[in-house]
C-alpha cells in the first residue's frame, strides 16, 4: 500500500514539478528557437516573436549550410582535433596521473607542485604563439589540441580516482610477474573506464568547442574548425560593428537570410557533441561520484 | 650496438632531409618573386574564402601572387591582427585594420609600417591619391608622414536619415513632420490613433536603435534640431568649442523628449537594446533616425517590412527643424573607419604599393563586385546584371575586396537614392561645425578630455536617460553640468578643445598647401 501524501507534501510535489516544467521549457526554448528560426523564410522570420512552430518552413538555409565549403573543411578539423584531443588527451592525462598517484614517487611532491603552477599561471598568448610557431605547429592540426591535452584539473581528477584502487592489486599482478607498464594498461586503465570516459568527454567537449586557437595559430582558413567558422559568421553582424565602435551599416550582411543561416549553422555546429552526451552520460554520473568521494 | 646504429642513421636522414627541405623552401620563393611579387594581405570583408577563383584572377590582371589571410570576426580581429604584426614571418605586406588607435601607435614607433606618401607618389597612375581628397587624409597625416590611407571611402558625408512611416500618416490624414512640434504632433498620433487598424494600442510615434548601449544618434531628431549632438563637441555661438551635451540648447531638447516619453510616445527599447530591422518590420514604430540604406527596396529590413504589411512606405524626410529654425543630419567622420597600411614585411613595398594603385580601378571593382562579363554578369540597357546566384558569388571569392577596394564608381545608384544621399549629406555639411568630429588625434592634443572622458560619458549617459525616462529630476541634469565644470574641469576642457579646433584650421591650411603641392593628381 502505497504511503499516503499529506496535503503539504501534494502540494509540494505540484508546486515541484510545475517549477521544474517552467525551468525546463526556459531550458528548451532557446534551443528550440534556434531551430525554428533556421527553419523559418527569412522575411518571415525577422518580424520576431515567439516560435512554437517555423513561420513559412524551408530547408534553404541548411541546403546553404552544407555547400558552404568552409563548413565542410571546419567539420573535417573539428573531428580531427577533437577525436584525437580526446584521444590522447585521455591517454597522456591518466598516463600522468598514474605516477603522481603513487605515494613512493621520487620527487613526487615536486612534481605536483610544478603541474599545479601551470594551473595557475599562464605564458600569455603571445609567447604560447611564439613556443608553436618554434615547434612549427603553427597552421597544423597539431596546434588546436596538443597544448590542450594536458589540464591539470583533469589529473587530479583521475589521481584521485586512482587513490581509491587498492595497491594490493599492483602488488598481487607484479607477483605474478607484471610490469609496470602492463599493471597500468592491463589493470589499472580498465578499471578507471568511467573516469576515462568523464575526461574523454570533458576533452571532447572542450576541443569541439574551441574557436580561439583556430583564430589564433591557424592561418589557412580551410584549417579553421567548425566552432572558428561559426563564430565568424556569428560575429560578422551590426550589433558586433557596433559594439566595436564602427557605425557604418555593413552593407555585405544586409542579405536577409544571415539570421537563419546563422541559425542552421548553429543547430550544424551544435547536434554533433549533443548527440555524443546520452552515450557517455552513463560514465559521466558515475565517473565524477566515485572521483568525489574518496575512501 | 644495433640499435645505437640504426638510431644514427636516424638522425643523420632527418637532418639531412630537413636541410633538403628548407632548401626547397628558398628555391621556390626566390623564384617567384623574380617573376611575380607575393603579396600577403588581411581580408575582413567578403565572404572570406581561401584560394578561391577571385584571388587567383586578381593575382592573374596585376601580376602578382596573393596571398590572402582572413581575419576571424568582429569580437577576435583585433587579437589576430596583433598577432600577426607581432610575428615577423607571419606580418601581412599590406595590413587592412581598424580602430586599434594603441597598436597603430606602437607599430609606427617600432618602424612596423611604411610611410607611404613617396610611394603614393611613385605610381604610374595615381588611382590612389586621385580619390583621396586633402580632407580624408589630414586625420592620418603627421610630422610629413602618412602610415595608413583610409579605405571604405564611397560615403559622401552622411549616411543617416529621418525616417516616417508614409502609408500611416496617409492614414490618418496627416502631414510630414518639418518642425519640432509637427514631430510631437505626428508621434502623438502614431501611438493613439491606432495607425495600423489593428484595433489596439501597440505602436509608437518614435523609436531607434540600440545594440547595447543608447546611441544618442538615434535621438537626432530632436537633439540635432536643438543644434547640438550630446555626445560630440561643437562650436557654440560664443566662439568656443562645448562638449554638446552641457549647452542650455541640449537642456532643452531633453525637456522636450521627457514629455514625449511621458505621454508614451517612446518606444522604450531605444534604452534598453534591440533590433532596429527588427523593430521596424514588426510594424512597430512610426518614425526613427537610421540608415539611408532602408530607403533602397532591395534593403533586407524594407523587404521584411514590405512582407509584412504589403503597402507600407518607408519616406526619408528632411531634419526635423529647431525653435530657431536649425536643422540638421548626422555628419560622418571626414576619414573613414577603417584603414590600410604597408608593413615592413614587404621586401619591396613600392612595387607593392604600385600593384594596390593598379587594384583601384574600374576594372578591378567590376572584378570584385561582380566577376567576369559574360561569364558572371551582363550589362543591359546600361545595368549590370548579375547572373550567378548570391551561393556563387561567394564561391567565386567575389567581393573579397570589400572595404579595401575604392575607385571610381562603376554603377549609378536609383535616382531617388542618390538624391537622398546628396539631400543629406547637404543638411548634413551644414552641421559641421556644430557636431565636430576632431580630426587630429584627441588622445594626444586633449588631455584633460582624456582624463575624464570616461567618467563624463557615464555620468551623461546616466543623467540624460534618466531624465527622459522620468527617473531623475531635470535639476540632475543641472548637477551634471555643474559636476562637468567643477569636478571635470570642464573650463579646461573647452580651452583645450577650442585651441584643437583652431590648431586643425591652421594644421589643415598647411596640409592642405603640401597636398596641392605634393598630392593632388592635376
Amino acid at each position: 500500500m502505497a504511503i499516503k501524501e499529506s496535503k503539504g507534501e501534494r502540494i509540494f510535489h505540484v508546486v515541484n514539478v510545475i517549477l521544474m516544467i517552467i525551468l525546463m521549457i526556459l531550458m528548451i526554448y532557446p534551443f528550440w528557437y534556434v531551430i525554428m528560426y533556421s527553419l523559418s523564410k527569412p522575411e518571415l522570420a525577422m518580424s520576431g516573436g515567439a516560435f512554437l512552430k517555423p513561420k513559412g518552413f524551408t530547408l534553404d538555409a541548411y541546403k546553404m549550410v552544407f555547400r558552404n565549403r568552409s563548413i565542410l573543411y571546419g567539420l573535417k578539423t573539428s573531428l580531427i582535433v577533437t577525436i584525437g584531443g580526446a584521444g590522447i588527451g585521455t591517454l597522456v592525462s591518466a598516463m600522468t596521473a598514474y605516477p603522481l598517484s603513487k605515494k613512493d614517487m621520487p620527487g613526487k611532491k615536486i612534481f605536483t607542485y610544478l603541474f599545479l603552477f601551470t594551473m595557475f599561471f599562464g605564458g600569455g598568448l603571445v609567447p604560447e604563439y611564439l613556443l608553436l610557431k618554434k615547434l612549427h605547429m603553427l597552421d597544423t592540426y597539431w596546434a588546436l589540441f596538443l597544448p590542450g591535452c594536458i589540464s591539470v584539473w583533469n589529473i587530479l581528477v583521475i589521481k584521485n580516482f586512482y587513490k581509491g584502487i587498492p595497491d594490493s592489486l599492483e602488488e598481487s599482478a607484479k607477483i605474478d610477474g607484471a610490469s609496470d607498464l602492463t599493471v597500468f594498461f592491463k589493470i589499472i586503465l580498465p578499471l578507471s573506464k568511467p573516469i576515462l570516459a568523464t575526461i574523454a568527454l570533458f576533452l571532447a567537449v572542450g576541443f569541439w568547442n574551441d574557436f580561439f586557437g583556430s583564430i589564433v595559430y591557424i592561418f589557412d582558413k580551410d584549417k579553421w574548425s567548425l566552432q572558428a567558422v561559426l563564430r565568424e559568421i556569428i560575429t560578422n553582424t551590426q550589433e558586433a560593428m557596433t559594439r566595436q565602435g564602427i557605425t557604418i551599416r555593413n552593407e555585405n550582411s544586409s542579405n536577409v537570410s544571415q539570421k537563419t543561416l546563422t541559425m542552421a549553422t548553429i543547430m550544424v555546429t551544435t547536434i554533433p557533441i549533443l548527440v555524443v552526451y546520452p552515450f557517455v552520460q552513463k560514465y559521466f554520473v558515475k565517473g565524477t561520484m566515485i572521483g568525489s568521494v574518496k575512501g | 650496438m644495433n640499435r645505437k646504429k640504426i638510431l644514427c642513421l636516424l638522425l643523420i636522414v632527418s637532418l639531412i632531409s630537413s636541410f633538403f627541405a628548407g632548401c626547397n623552401k628558398k628555391e621556390t620563393t626566390s623564384s617567384n618573386s623574380t617573376e611575380k611579387i607575393k603579396i600577403s594581405m588581411t581580408l575582413m570583408g567578403g565572404p572570406k574564402k581561401p584560394n578561391t577563383w577571385f584571388q587567383e584572377e586578381l593575382g592573374k590582371r596585376l601580376n602578382a601572387e596573393f596571398d590572402f589571410i582572413m581575419l576571424p570576426g568582429w569580437e577576435e580581429k583585433n587579437v589576430k591582427t596583433n598577432l600577426l604584426m607581432q610575428d615577423k614571418d607571419k606580418m601581412p605586406d599590406v595590413l587592412w585594420f581598424n580602430g586599434m588607435g594603441k597598436e597603430y601607435k606602437q607599430w609606427v614607433e617600432a618602424g612596423l609600417l611604411v610611410d607611404l606618401i613617396p610611394l603614393l607618389k611613385n605610381t604610374k597612375d595615381k588611382n590612389i591619391l586621385k580619390k583621396l581628397t586633402a580632407e580624408m587624409l589630414f586625420p592620418y597625416y603627421k610630422d610629413g608622414k602618412l602610415y595608413r590611407i583610409p579605405t571604405d571611402i564611397g560615403g559622401n558625408g552622411c549616411c543617416m536619415t529621418t525616417y516616417v512611416r508614409k502609408d500611416w500618416l496617409d492614414k490618418l490624414g496627416l502631414e510630414v513632420p518639418k518642425t519640432v512640434d509637427d514631430f510631437i504632433k505626428v508621434a502623438r498620433a502614431f501611438t493613439k490613433n491606432d495607425p495600423d487598424g489593428n484595433g489596439k494600442n501597440d505602436t509608437y510615434g518614435f523609436g531607434g536603435q540600440n545594440s547595447g548601449s543608447v546611441d544618442w544618434r538615434a535621438f537626432s531628431p530632436i537633439f540635432y534640431a536643438y543644434g547640438y549632438a550630446p555626445d560630440f563637441f561643437g562650436m557654440y555661438k560664443d566662439g568656443t568649442v562645448k562638449l554638446g551635451a552641457t549647452v542650455p540648447e541640449t537642456r532643452k531638447a531633453l525637456i522636450v523628449l521627457r514629455d514625449m516619453y511621458k505621454e508614451g510616445l517612446i518606444e522604450p527599447t531605444i534604452f534598453t537594446g534591440n533590433d532596429i530591422g527588427q523593430l521596424i518590420s514588426k510594424n512597430k514604430i512610426g518614425m526613427f533616425y537610421s540608415w539611408q540604406s532602408f530607403y533602397n527596396p532591395e534593403d533586407g529590413t524594407n523587404k521584411a517590412l514590405k512582407a509584412n504589411v504589403p503597402n507600407a512606405e518607408l519616406l526619408p524626410i528632411d531634419p526635423i527643424k529647431g525653435p530657431e529654425g536649425f536643422s540638421a543630419d548626422y555628419p560622418e567622420p571626414p576619414g573613414s573607419w577603417c584603414y590600410i597600411s604597408v608593413t615592413s614585411h614587404a621586401k619591396d613595398p613600392q612595387a607593392v604599393v604600385n600593384v594596390l594603385d593598379k587594384m583601384m580601378t574600374k576594372e578591378i571593382g567590376l572584378l570584385n563586385e561582380y566577376g567576369e562579363e559574360g561569364k558572371h554578369y551582363k550589362i543591359e540597357n546600361g545595368k549590370i546584371v548579375r547572373t550567378i546566384s548570391e551561393e556563387e558569388k561567394n564561391n567565386l571569392g567575389l567581393g573579397s575586396l570589400g572595404w579595401i577596394w575604392f575607385g571610381p564608381k562603376f554603377i549609378e545608384d536609383p535616382p531617388q537614392i542618390a538624391k537622398l544621399a546628396e539631400d543629406r549629406a547637404k543638411s548634413a555639411n551644414a552641421a559641421r561645425d556644430r557636431i565636430h568630429h576632431f580630426s587630429l588625434s584627441i588622445r594626444e592634443n586633449m588631455p584633460t578630455y582624456m582624463k575624464h572622458a570616461t567618467e563624463i560619458d557615464d555620468m551623461m549617459n546616466e543623467i540624460f536617460v534618466g531624465v527622459i525616462t522620468g527617473q531623475k529630476d531635470i535639476s540632475e541634469y543641472d548637477k551634471f553640468v555643474n559636476a562637468y565644470y567643477n569636478k571635470f574641469e570642464g573650463h579646461q576642457i573647452e580651452k583645450e578643445a577650442t585651441e584643437l579646433y583652431n590648431k586643425e584650421k591652421v594644421e589643415f591650411e598647411k596640409f592642405k598647401e603640401f597636398y596641392d603641392k605634393e598630392l593632388k593628381v592635376q
